[in-house]
């Protein structure tokens, strides 16, 4: 695999420890080139630790990563040229102004739009001379994700991005998000818990729960294959299911391979799951 | 280097209030020319202390600060992810750090310091005085900069390894200490201060670089930072204590050429003799040994002896104290408590390859006067005005008597005179014997203020020199008898000695004369016009110094009755030893005995 | 235009493909007119602008969309409205024959239309999962 085939991030079997404590468990995943991919999974899941590997920030105990076909511990200086991130506590300095900030962030990088940049901050009202502490959560992250996309990412790594926003400002991020996709074909991962947000934006999505990757699939395909079935009693036999649950008088159950599954005649209700539903009875089921 | 200055830029821009700060600081003494006490004179020395105060209290705090917040906060606060997810290495980061705090701490230490120059104009016009200063300053924060930030890695990382720093910590400094101590006991304060500014210079030149080393494995957490710095800090300083450690046993390892601006003291007969002096190329270390100027041979004392004593009388053996306690020594020197330290009789044979024996007897204190016999058998120790004699093998005291000031003369191993000179009135020349342990007094005189007692080279004639008008200027007495024997009458201004078989010599301007009772033998003209004798060099031989201006040396064959030689311009400093007019130590023969 | 339900057991890209058409056999979109760019789209529906450009894609492969270089994608001219109105023949008539055997079985409407939706569900399963 040449480098300008290799995927945007290629994790291989990737253990992460703190002392005896196991963080992310042998976790393999890939991001194609321009795909979304989202990582879910609960707080203490181990998606803050993975992130920061990935963008080698910290080392993996085992295993490697490798953003665009190079290692990121190595290479992460020349790496993060081509990465735009938005962290979920943003890490700018508090006293530093947005104007002052924006100059030093753009004498870091080889690219820098400084016209689009400047539209977006007038977009999302943010006066330049404003101390980056003093905005508000919602306004931190729309300074990052501009000051993250003016410098013509390939990679875009949104760490819980809508945390903090309200209903507006995650529109507008997503949108933003959305336009890069379609202008440049860039890559997103994005870890959050706003499980509906990314329904209709991610291509592939990674569960972690308890350090391990316990699913990594397309979208599509997940959601094509699990079915939540009402009956109108319990029903004796099952083929590949999961747990049956008490719902009203009869009783529910989640198939998770409906493609496959044979319709029980009792069968009342099947409908599909939206992407939490899939996610609690991924997780859940595991607990 | 363009990234990391563009770091050091917004680092410098973050802390732009303490330019402010420092020009308050600058300014606030001004106030005490305002505050209506004293005269303008003292109002003004008022603020040239206040601003001085204010300088070096301003410069250390902000230094520290500087330190403490170089990356500590940013990783306690977990917001060095900011750096690190940017396009730059560990190293830029660092170095654009490092680079923003020394020239906020340079440009402040210019700002606040300035009022001090004009106010001090004799030390800020000194081409000598100002250099020092400013460097001691700037190198002064610099250290507190980086040692600010080493205990804030470490500090904040709140691992329990610090245990770990802390043991090596203390196990450095006392390794330190340890290297320095040969160079305090050789006197070498210059040296170990020099020392002491290397290490604290390579210390901040291994946490300048060593930093980058840090930021680039340690990154985002707080906890690798801590390892990495500990790894590079430990792992040097090991290196610099083995350069301290060579460097020092190089400067320790000296031979008695390595000696320069020596200063002798050679023994009554043969060709050994004590030197002492600095050693070449070392600083200020100094260097002391017994040599033989005939062979070269030498035996190392160290420097920290007390000499209170002499050689025996045939120049075979030699006697002095080592303290027992060298590192107490030390202590009391540096605290100037000047309490008594236990202090060890060495005794040793002058031969090629001789070991100094250390007797294992212990006094409380120094001594004024010790002797040794020939066989090392015996060791007189006058101390506190008492006299003891110690057998060495034994340890024991064989005799114990009150003498008060004196010196001694074994004239076997068990029998001993003492000559004592401390009353003015009265001085006295005493026999003790060790084994009955009873004293006699050989000779005693009253009203001997004007009077020296000598003993002379035969161990049983007492040179008695009075130099007051109206009294017999010399007297020569038995003191197997105690009575006085009859001598040539001499003048007050003579130099009498007495030879090992009786004979007295005496000199006068122009001649030597050789009396054997009261009987001249020989009368040697010598062109020496203010002549001074010295002990008996050789049987028969005598060395005349001849004291003028641009004095001369002869030595003199009594029994041929003929100068032997002379030599121009040269000073005895002991019977085998001269000073040539340039200041060399020479031999008889004119060679530098080194 | 059109919703995107993410709840619906049917894909994003589909939906937007039946979105289309419907929209076109509706006729508000009328032939030879542009459709809202991939970008806009996606924006305005909030969905992955690579699903649009696959609905996209499978529509000009069906012809109902042509695609002019450098300018956009178009609603395509004419050949899809026969078949259009030959669909919606064969569709009146097949309502037509149940109708009328419904009626001839003596159902009422609500049974009949209870029956229609029943095997309408049941045979668009069964025809996505052999898909």
């Amino acid at each position: 695999m040449t480098n300008e085939t290799a995927p945007a991030v290629f994790a291989d079997a990737v253990t992460i420890r703190y002392g005896s404590k196991v963080a992310v468990d042998n976790g393999t995943l890939s991001v194609a080139r321009g795909s979304v991919y989202a990582l879910l999974g609960r707080n203490g899941a181990g998606k803050s630790s993975l992130v920061r590997t990935l963008l080698g920030q910290q080392p993996a105990s085992a295993g490697t990563i490798r953003l665009f076909g190079e290692d990121v511990w190595t290479h992460r200086a020349t790496l993060m040229e081509r990465v735009g991130i938005v962290p979920e506590d943003a890490d700018a300095p508090p006293d530093m102004r947005v104007d002052k900030l924006t100059r030093f962030w753009s004498s870091l990088y080889a690219r820098w739009d400084v016209t689009l940049f400047n539209e977006r901050l007038e977009r999302f009202h943010i006066a330049p001379r404003t101390k980056f502490g003093d905005l508000s959560k919602g306004q931190k992250k729309q300074v990052m994700l501009a000051l993250s996309l003016a410098t013509s990412p390939e990679l875009l790594l949104l760490d819980d991005p809508t945390l903090g926003l309200d209903v507006v400002a995650r529109k507008s991020l997503f949108e933003e998000v959305i336009a890069e996709l379609a202008d440049r074909g860039i890559t997103v991962l994005i870890t959050t818990h706003d499980l509906g947000g990314v329904e209709t934006i991610a291509d592939r999505v990674g569960v972690m729960h308890d350090g391990r990757l316990v699913l990594d699939e397309e979208l599509e395909t997940l959601k094509s294959r699990f079915r939540r079935v009402r009956f109108a009693a319990r029903p004796v036999a099952l083929a590949n299911g999961s747990n049956v649950r008490a719902w009203g008088s009869g009783s529910e159950v989640v198939v998770s391979n409906f493609p496959e599954w044979n319709e029980p005649a009792d069968a009342v209700e099947v409908s599909p799951m939206s992407l939490e539903e899939i996610f609690i009875a991924v997780t859940g089921e595991e607990a | 280097m363009q990234k990391a200055l563009a770091i050091a830029r917004r680092e410098i821009e973050e802390r732009s209030f303490v330019f402010i700060t420092a020009v308050v600081l600058t300014l606030a003494p001004l106030l005490a020319l305002i505050v209506p006490r004293g005269t303008m004179h003292d109002r003004l020395s008022a603020f040239g202390v206040l601003s001085l105060i204010l300088a070096v209290g301003f410069t250390g705090g902000l230094a520290i600060t500087l330190g403490v917040s170089l990356v500590g906060r940013e990783l306690t606060e977990k917001r060095m992810s900011f750096f690190f997810s940017r396009p730059v290495t560990g190293a830029q980061i660092w170095f654009g750090k490092l680079t923003a705090a020394i020239a906020i701490l340079m440009v402040c230490i210019a700002i606040v310091f300035l009022p001090s120059t004009f106010f001090y104009p004799a030390v800020s016009s000194s081409w000598v005085a100002f250099p020092f200063l400013i460097s001691t300053i700037i190198a002064g924060s610099l250290f507190l900069l980086l040692m600010g930030h080493t205990l804030s890695t470490i500090f904040r990382a709140r691992s329990a390894w610090i245990a770990l720093d802390f043991c090596a910590a203390v196990a450095f400094k006392i390794a330190l200490v340890a290297a320095l101590v040969p160079l305090l006991l050789h006197r070498a304060v210059g040296d170990a201060m020099l020392v002491l500014t290397i290490v604290a210079l390579l210390f901040m030149s291994i946490i300048a670089i060593g930093g980058a080393r840090q930021l680039s494995r340690g990154r985002i957490d707080v906890r690798r930072n801590h390892r990495e710095l500990s790894k590079v800090l430990w792992i040097s300083l090991a290196v610099v204590l083995i350069l301290v450690y060579a460097a020092v046993l190089w400067v320790t390892a000296i031979g008695p050429r390595d000696l320069k601006q020596v200063w002798p003291r050679s023994a009554p007969a043969g060709s050994w003799t004590y030197i002492e002096g600095w050693a070449k190329n070392r600083g200020d270390f100094t260097g002391s040994f017994f040599y033989d100027v005939a062979t070269g041979a030498s035996i190392r004392v160290p420097m920290q002896h007390v000499w209170a004593g002499q050689f025996d009388r045939n120049g075979t053996a030699a006697v002095w104290l080592e303290p027992a306690n060298p590192i107490g020594l030390l202590i009391d020197q540096a605290f100037s408590t000047r309490r008594p330290q236990p202090m060890e009789l060495v005794v040793s044979r002058l031969e090629a390859n001789a070991t100094p024996k250390h007797t294992g007897i212990i006094l409380n204190g120094g001594a004024s006067f010790t002797e040794v016999t020939s066989d090392l058998s015996r060791v007189a120790v006058i101390a506190g005005g008492i006299l003891t004699v110690y057998d060495v093998n034994t340890r024991a005291s064989l005799a114990s008597l009150q003498v008060g000031d004196a010196y001694t003369r074994f004239i076997s191993p068990n029998t001993i005179r003492i000559v004592a000179f401390t009353d003015d009135h009265m001085k006295r020349a005493q026999e003790l014997d060790l084994r009955s342990r009873k004293v006699k007094t050989l000779f005693a005189m009253n009203d001997a203020r004007f009077t020296m007692l000598r003993l002379g080279s035969d161990d049983r004639t007492l040179i008695v020199h009075t130099w007051r008008d109206g009294s017999v200027p010399y007297r020569f007495i038995d003191l197997s008898t105690g009575r006085d024997l009859p001598a040539p009458s001499l003048t007050a201004e003579s130099s009498a000695i007495v030879l090992h078989d009786g004979r007295i010599v005496t000199a006068q301007p122009g001649h030597v004369s050789v009396y054997s009772g009261a009987v001249l033998q020989r009368d040697i003209a010598i062109d020496a016009s203010s002549p001074r004798l010295q002990e008996e060099r050789e049987p028969g031989k005598i060395l005349v110094w001849d004291t003028k201006l641009r004095g001369r040396s002869l030595l003199v064959d009594v029994d041929r009755g003929a100068v032997v030689t002379t030599a121009k311009g040269i000073v005895p400093v002991g019977p085998s030893i001269f000073r040539d007019e340039q200041g060399t130590l020479i031999t008889w023969d004119g060679k530098p005995i080194l | 235009m059109f919703d995107i339900n993410p709840a619906n057991a049917s894909p994003i890209w589909l939906q937007i493909e039946e979105g289309i058409r419907r929209m076109i056999s509706l006729g508000s979109l009328g032939p030879g007119e542009p459709v809202p760019s991939v970008r806009d789209l996606a924006k305005s529906l909030r969905v992955n602008p690579n699903t649009v450009a696959r609905a996209y894609q499978r529509l000009t492969d069906a012809g109902v969309l042509t695609v002019k270089r450098g300018e956009g994608t178009y609603v395509a001219d004419s050949p899809s409205q026969p078949k259009k109105s030959e669909r919606n023949e064969k569709l009146h008539n097949a309502a037509t024959t149940y109708a009328g055997a419904a009626i001839a079985l003596g159902a009422s409407f609500d049974e009949a239309a209870g029956e229609l939706e029943s095997s309408y569900s049941r045979l668009v399963r069964e025809h996505r999962r052999k898909a």
